[in-house]
C-alpha cells in the first residue's frame, strides 16, 4: 500500500468516525455508561462489604502486644459516648495470629513513644499501625472508626500546639497513621472480587465496539450507502479497513474511558486496598491499557466479520447476541478461582478468555513472561484473521443483494485458478496454524506415551499442520501447487550454495546461542535445562535414524514449505523481497520461540537469522527446494552434534551448553557460508520470468 | 493476487457497451433464476438510452454489472474499452450513479458528503471545490450544504444524489429510477439536468416508470422483459414497428405478448 491509499485510508477512517461521533447513541455507551457504571460498583461493593458486618450494638476487639498501648491509645482516641461501639482490649503475643484466629477485628501498634503523650510539645510525635484481615467486613468497621478518631485527635492536637506557640513553621504530625492489609489466602494474589475487574472491562470494550461495528456495516446497507460506496473506484479492503480503524478508535476510546473510570473509582473509594494488596502502578495500569488495545483489535475484527455478514441492523443484532453469550462465558469462566494463565495448557491461546486472565494476572502483581507472549501472539494473529474474514465478507455480492445472492457463493471455489495464494489466506492459515503448534508443543510432552512416541506424534502433528493447513487453503483458493508451494525445480548454483550454508551454519549458531547466554538473554527456566538434559540422554538411547527424523529432517521439510513455500510465495507478489524475506524470518523466530510451553528468548535471533538465510536462498532460487536441503542439513548436524558426543568432541559441548564452538570451527564455518551465500548470491532470481508464465494459468 | 496486463480501451460505437451479458442466480430451491439474458446493447457519448420495462424484468441488474456492482455469469460489458468484470476501478470511475435505493450518510453534512465522495473518486481538493460550487449552482443547493443530509426532504435529497454521482464529472451516467417518489417539480428539474448532461456530451442509461417523462428525455429506448432486451430503437423506429402511438402501448403490448418478439436490435444504429 502505498503513501496515496495510507492517507486516504486515513481520511475515510475520519469520516467514518466523525459519523459515529456525532451520533448520541455513541456517547452514551462511549461516555455515560462508565461514568455511571463504575461508581455504581463502586457503591455496591463497599454496601456489600459493609452488610456482612453485624449491626446493633458494635464492639470491637483490638489486638495489642504491649499493654501500655491501651492507655496511650485510648487517650488518643478520646472519651467514648454512649452510641459508640464499646473497645475491649486483647493483650496477644502476635497480632497476625490472632486476627487470623478471629479472635480480634483490629490489631494496634504504637512507635516512637513510650508513655502517654506531651499534646504541647511540637516535637513529639506518635505512629500508630492497624492491622486488619483483608476480607473481614467487621476489622473494616473497626479501622474506619479508629482513623475517623486518630484524624480529630490530629486536629485537636495540632490546634492547641498552635495556640501555644503559634511561630512553628511546619507543624509535624502528631500522630501518624499506617494501616496494613492480612491476605486471607496465599495464591492467586488480590481480592476474589478484584478478578471481576478485567472481565468488566474487556466487556465494555465489547459494548463500545458493537453499535459502530453494526452501523457501519449492515446499518449502511440497509441505508443504501453501502452501495453508492462500492460504486465508488475504492477496494472492497480499503473501505472494510477504514471501517476497521473507526470501529477500533471507538473500542480503544471506551476502553480508555472505562480504566480511567474503574481508576478514579477505586482511588476515589479507598478501595484499592481491598482490590490490589500490592497496589496499583502506573506501570499495571499501562500494560493492561496495551492488553485492552490489542483486544480492541481483535474484537472490533470479529465484530465487522460478524456484522459484515448481516444485511440489516436486526440481523446484524441477531447475530452478535450469541457471540455476546460466546464470549461472556469463557469471561465467566477465567473468575473460577482455580483457573490460571499457566493451568490448562490451551488457556494461553483460548480466545478473550487469555486476555482476561493475563489482565488479572496483571492486575494481581506480575504475569508470567512466556504465556503473556503467547497471549499477546495469538490474539494478535486472531485479530489478522478476523480482518481477513471481514474482508472476504463486507461488500459480497451475497450480502450486497441478499434478495438474489446466496451465502455460500461465499465460501465456493474460484473457478480461476490462481499462481501462488492471496495474503489473506496466508495469513489466515497463519493464524490457524500459531496457536496448534503451540498447543501440540506444550500438550504433546505430557501424554503417556513412551519417548520415541512422543516424538513420532509430534512429528506426524506438526506435518500435519505445517502442510495440511496450506494445502486444504491452496484447494479451496484453486492455487496451482507447483507455483503457490515454489515446488519448482531449482537450478544447480542455488542448490550447491544451499549444501555449503546448510553445513557450514550450525558452528555459527551454536555459538550465537553460548553468547546470547553470556549475556543474559536466556530465559529457559532450570527445570526445562534438567528436562533438557534428560531428553538428550533419552534421544542418545533411542535410535538416531528416528531422532534424526523426528527433530531434523521432518521439521525442516514441513516448515520450508509452509514459510518459504506458502507463505513467502504470498508476499512475494505484492511486497519487495527484502521485506517478503524479514516478515517471514521475523515470523519464522516468532514460531520457535514457544518450546515445550516455555518461551526461550534465545531462539529468537538465531532463528530469525537462519531464516533471513533461508529467504534470501528462497528468492534468489525461486524454488523451495534448496532452502529444505539446507534447513535439513543444518538441523541434521545440530542434531548429531549433540547425539553423538565423541564424534563431535568440543562441538557438542557448545551445543548441550558447555562451552564455546572452537575456533577453527567457527572460522571454518564463516568462511565456507560466505562461499555459499556468495554462490547463491550469483543466481540470478528468475521467479520473475516463472511467475509471468504461470499468471496466465487458466483452465 | 492475479492481475492481468493492463488493457487498452478498446475504440468502439460507444462509451457504453454490452454484450451478450447475463445473469444467474442460484435459488434456494437449488434451481436458477435467469434474470439477465444475452442482452447486448450500446450507448454513445452524448446519448441518453432509456432501459424500459416491468418490475423484475432486469433492468437494475443489467445497471449493477455494467458498474461492476454483480459479476455477470457470462457476457461483458465495458466503460470507455474498460471491462467491468476485470477492471472494475477503471469502470467505477469513469460512472457516476443514481439509484433510487441509495441513501445519504444521515450524520453528515451535505457539503461533508460530496466532498468525501469527490475524495474517494480521487478528484483533487481544489477541482473538487470548484464543481461543488457548479453543482451547487445548477441543482440550487445553496442552502442545503449546511445541513445535515437526514433533515432533507425527498426532492432535496434526489438531487444531492445527483450532484454526488457527478461531483468526479464522470463521461457516463447510471441512473436507475432517478425519478422515484419525486413530485412533478422535483422530476422536472432531475429531467431537465439530464437534458443538460447530453448537451455536455455524456451518455446516460435511465430506467424509469415514468414513460411519457421517457418520452422526452431519452433518445433511444431499449425494452426489457424476462431478462431480454425485446425491442431496441429511437421512439420513431419503435413506433414504425408496433403501430402504436406511445410508450405506454407499446409496454402494454410488450407484457400481454409473448417474450420471443422478434429482435430489432440489429436495425438499429
Amino acid at each position: 500500500m502505498n503513501k496515496g491509499s495510507l492517507s486516504l485510508l486515513a481520511r475515510m477512517a475520519h469520516k467514518e468516525l466523525r459519523e459515529i461521533l456525532r451520533d448520541r447513541r455513541t456517547i452514551i455507551t462511549l461516555v455515560l455508561m462508565p461514568l455511571l457504571l463504575y461508581p455504581l460498583l463502586g457503591l455496591g461493593f463497599r454496601y456489600f462489604l459493609l452488610s456482612l458486618a453485624p449491626t446493633g450494638n458494635t464492639q470491637f476487639r483490638i489486638a495489642i502486644v504491649r499493654e501500655a498501648d491501651e492507655l496511650v491509645f485510648m487517650e488518643l482516641l478520646g472519651k467514648l459516648k454512649r452510641e459508640d461501639p464499646q473497645i475491649t482490649f486483647i493483650p496477644v503475643n502476635n497480632i497476625e495470629e490472632s486476627l487470623r484466629a478471629g479472635d480480634t477485628d483490629v490489631g494496634i501498634e504504637l512507635k516512637g513513644l513510650d508513655s502517654h503523650m506531651d499534646r504541647l510539645n511540637p516535637h513529639q510525635s506518635i505512629e500508630c499501625v492497624t492491622q486488619r484481615m483483608d476480607d473481614s467486613p467487621q476489622g473494616m468497621k473497626a479501622e474506619e472508626f479508629i482513623l475517623d478518631r486518630l484524624t480529630i485527635a490530629n486536629i485537636k492536637i495540632l490546634q492547641q500546639r498552635l495556640r501555644k506557640s503559634s511561630n512553628v513553621s511546619e507543624p509535624a504530625l502528631p500522630i501518624q497513621v499506617d494501616t496494613k492489609l492480612i491476605k486471607t489466602q496465599e495464591g492467586p494474589k488480590g481480592s476474589y472480587l478484584a478478578s471481576l475487574i478485567p472481565l468488566v472491562l474487556v466487556l465494555m470494550t465489547i459494548t463500545g465496539a458493537v453499535y459502530p461495528s453494526i452501523d457501519l456495516t449492515a446499518g449502511e446497507r440497509e441505508r443504501g450507502t453501502l452501495e453508492i460506496l462500492m460504486a465508488a473506484p475504492v477496494s472492497r479492503v480499503a473501505l472494510l479497513l477504514a471501517k476497521y480503524v473507526a470501529v477500533m478508535t471507538v473500542a480503544i476510546l471506551t476502553g480508555v474511558i472505562n480504566l480511567t473510570m474503574m481508576t478514579v473509582t477505586i482511588a476515589v473509594s479507598g478501595m484499592g486496598k481491598e482490590l490490589f494488596p500490592d497496589g496499583l502502578s502506573i506501570g499495571m495500569m499501562a500494560s493492561v491499557l496495551a492488553l485492552l488495545l490489542l483486544f480492541a483489535a481483535f474484537f472490533s475484527a470479529v465484530l465487522l466479520a460478524v456484522t459484515s455478514f448481516a444485511r440489516s441492523f436486526k440481523e446484524a443484532q441477531a447475530y452478535l447476541i450469541p457471540l455476546m453469550l460466546l464470549a461472556i462465558s469463557p469471561g465467566l469462566v477465567s473468575l473460577m478461582p482455580g483457573i490460571r494463565l499457566e493451568s490448562p495448557f490451551l488457556m494461553p491461546i483460548a480466545p478473550l478468555i487469555n486476555v482476561v486472565l493475563l489482565a488479572r494476572e496483571i492486575l494481581a502483581g506480575g504475569a508470567p513472561y512466556g504465556p503473556g507472549a503467547v497471549v499477546v501472539l495469538s490474539t494478535f494473529f486472531y485479530a489478522f484473521a478476523a480482518v481477513t474474514i471481514a474482508s472476504r465478507l463486507f461488500g459480497a455480492e451475497a450480502v450486497l443483494y441478499s434478495e438474489q445472492g446466496q451465502f455460500s457463493d461465499l465460501f465456493r471455489r474460484p473457478i480461476r485458478q490462481r499462481a501462488v495464494a492471496t495474503v489473506n489466506s496466508a495469513v489466515l492459515s497463519l493464524a490457524i496454524v500459531f496457536p496448534l503448534t503451540v498447543l501440540i508443543g506444550s500438550g504433546f510432552a505430557q501424554l503417556p506415551l513412551t519417548p520415541e512416541a512422543i516424538l513420532l506424534v509430534g512429528m506426524a502433528a506438526s506435518a500435519a499442520l505445517f502442510v495440511g493447513v496450506p494445502a486444504g487453503a491452496a484447494y479451496m483458493g484453486n492455487v496451482r501447487p507447483v507455483s503457490g508451494f515454489a515446488l519448482r525445480p531449482s537450478s544447480v548454483l542455488p542448490i550447491a550454495g544451499a549444501v555449503l550454508l546448510g553445513i557450514s551454519l550450525w558452528p555459527l549458531v551454536a555459538q550465537l546461542i553460548v553468547w546470547q547466554e553470556h549475556l543474559g538473554l536466556s530465559t529457559m527456566p532450570q527445570i526445562l535445562r534438567e528436562k533438557l538434559g534428560e531428553l538428550a540422554q533419552q534421544n542418545r538411547e533411542m535410535s538416531p535414524l528416528i531422532v534424526l527424523m523426528a527433530m531434523a529432517l521432518v521439521p525442516a521439510v514441513v516448515e520450508e514449505i509452509f514459510f518459504r513455500g506458502w507463505f513467502f510465495s504470498a508476499l512475494e507478489r505484492s511486497l519487495e523481497p527484502l521485506y517478503a524475506i524479514l516478515i517471514t524470518s521475523i515470523l519464522f523466530g516468532l514460531f520457535h520461540l514457544f518450546t515445550g510451553g516455555f518461551l526461550l528468548a534465545e531462539r529468537l535471533l538465531p532463528t530469525t537469522l537462519l531464516g533471513i538465510v533461508l529467504g534470501f536462498v528462497r528468492w534468489r532460487s525461486g524454488s523451495v527446494w534448496p532452502g529444505i536441503l539446507l534447513h535439513v542439513l543444518h538441523n541434521g548436524l545440530l542434531v548429531s552434534a549433540a547425539l553423538f558426543p565423541i564424534t563431535f568432541g568440543g562441538l557438542n559441548k557448545a551445543v548441550e551448553g558447555g562451552g564455546n564452538v572452537p575456533l577453527q570451527w567457527l572460522l571454518g564455518g564463516a568462511l565456507i557460508a560466505s562461499i555459499g551465500a556468495a554462490i547463491v548470491w550469483m543466481t540470478r532470481p528468475n521467479s520473475n520470468h516463472v511467475k509471468s508464465s504461470e499468471m496466465e494459468s487458466t483452465p | 493476487m492475479l492481475i492481468p496486463e493492463l488493457e487498452l480501451p478498446r475504440s468502439g460505437a460507444g462509451i457504453i457497451e454490452v454484450r451478450e451479458l447475463t445473469k444467474r442466480f442460484p435459488l434456494h430451491s437449488g434451481k436458477e433464476l435467469l434474470a439477465v439474458d444475452a442482452v447486448s446493447f450500446a450507448v454513445k457519448p452524448g446519448e441518453v438510452y432509456g432501459l424500459l420495462g416491468p418490475n423484475g424484468a432486469g433492468k437494475t441488474t443489467t445497471i449493477r454489472m455494467i458498474l461492476g456492482l454483480l459479476r455477470p455469469t457470462s457476457g461483458e460489458a465495458t466503460i470507455a474499452g474498460y471491462s467491468s468484470d476485470t477492471k472494475p476501478e477503471e469502470v467505477k470511475r469513469r460512472v457516476g450513479l443514481v439509484s433510487a435505493s441509495a441513501g445519504l450518510y444521515q450524520w453528515l453534512t451535505v457539503r461533508e458528503m460530496l466532498l468525501y465522495f469527490a475524495d474517494l473518486y480521487g478528484s483533487p481538493t481544489a477541482e473538487a471545490a470548484l464543481e461543488l460550487d457548479r453543482l451547487t449552482r445548477l441543482l440550487d443547493l445553496c442552502d442545503l450544504l449546511d445541513r445535515r443530509c437526514a433533515t432533507l426532504s425527498t426532492g432535496q435529497k434526489q438531487r444531492v444524489h445527483l450532484a454526488r454521482a457527478l461531483i468526479h464529472r464522470p463521461p457516463v451516467l447510471l441512473l436507475d429510477e432517478p425519478t422515484l417518489g419525486l413530485d412533478v417539480l422535483g422530476s422536472q428539474v432531475i429531467v431537465e439536468y439530464i437534458g443538460l448532461l447530453r448537451d455536455e456530451g455524456k451518455a446516460a442509461i435511465v430506467t424509469t416508470h415514468r414513460l411519457e417523462e421517457a418520452e422526452r428525455l431519452c433518445d433511444r429506448f431499449g425494452l426489457m422483459h424476462r431478462g431480454q432486451l425485446v425491442r431496441e430503437g429511437t421512439l420513431a423506429e419503435l413506433q414504425a414497428e408496433t403501430g402504436c402511438q406511445n410508450l405506454a402501448d407499446m409496454f402494454l403490448r410488450l407484457v400481454g405478448a409473448a417474450p420471443t418478439i422478434a429482435r430489432t436490435a440489429e436495425s438499429t444504429p
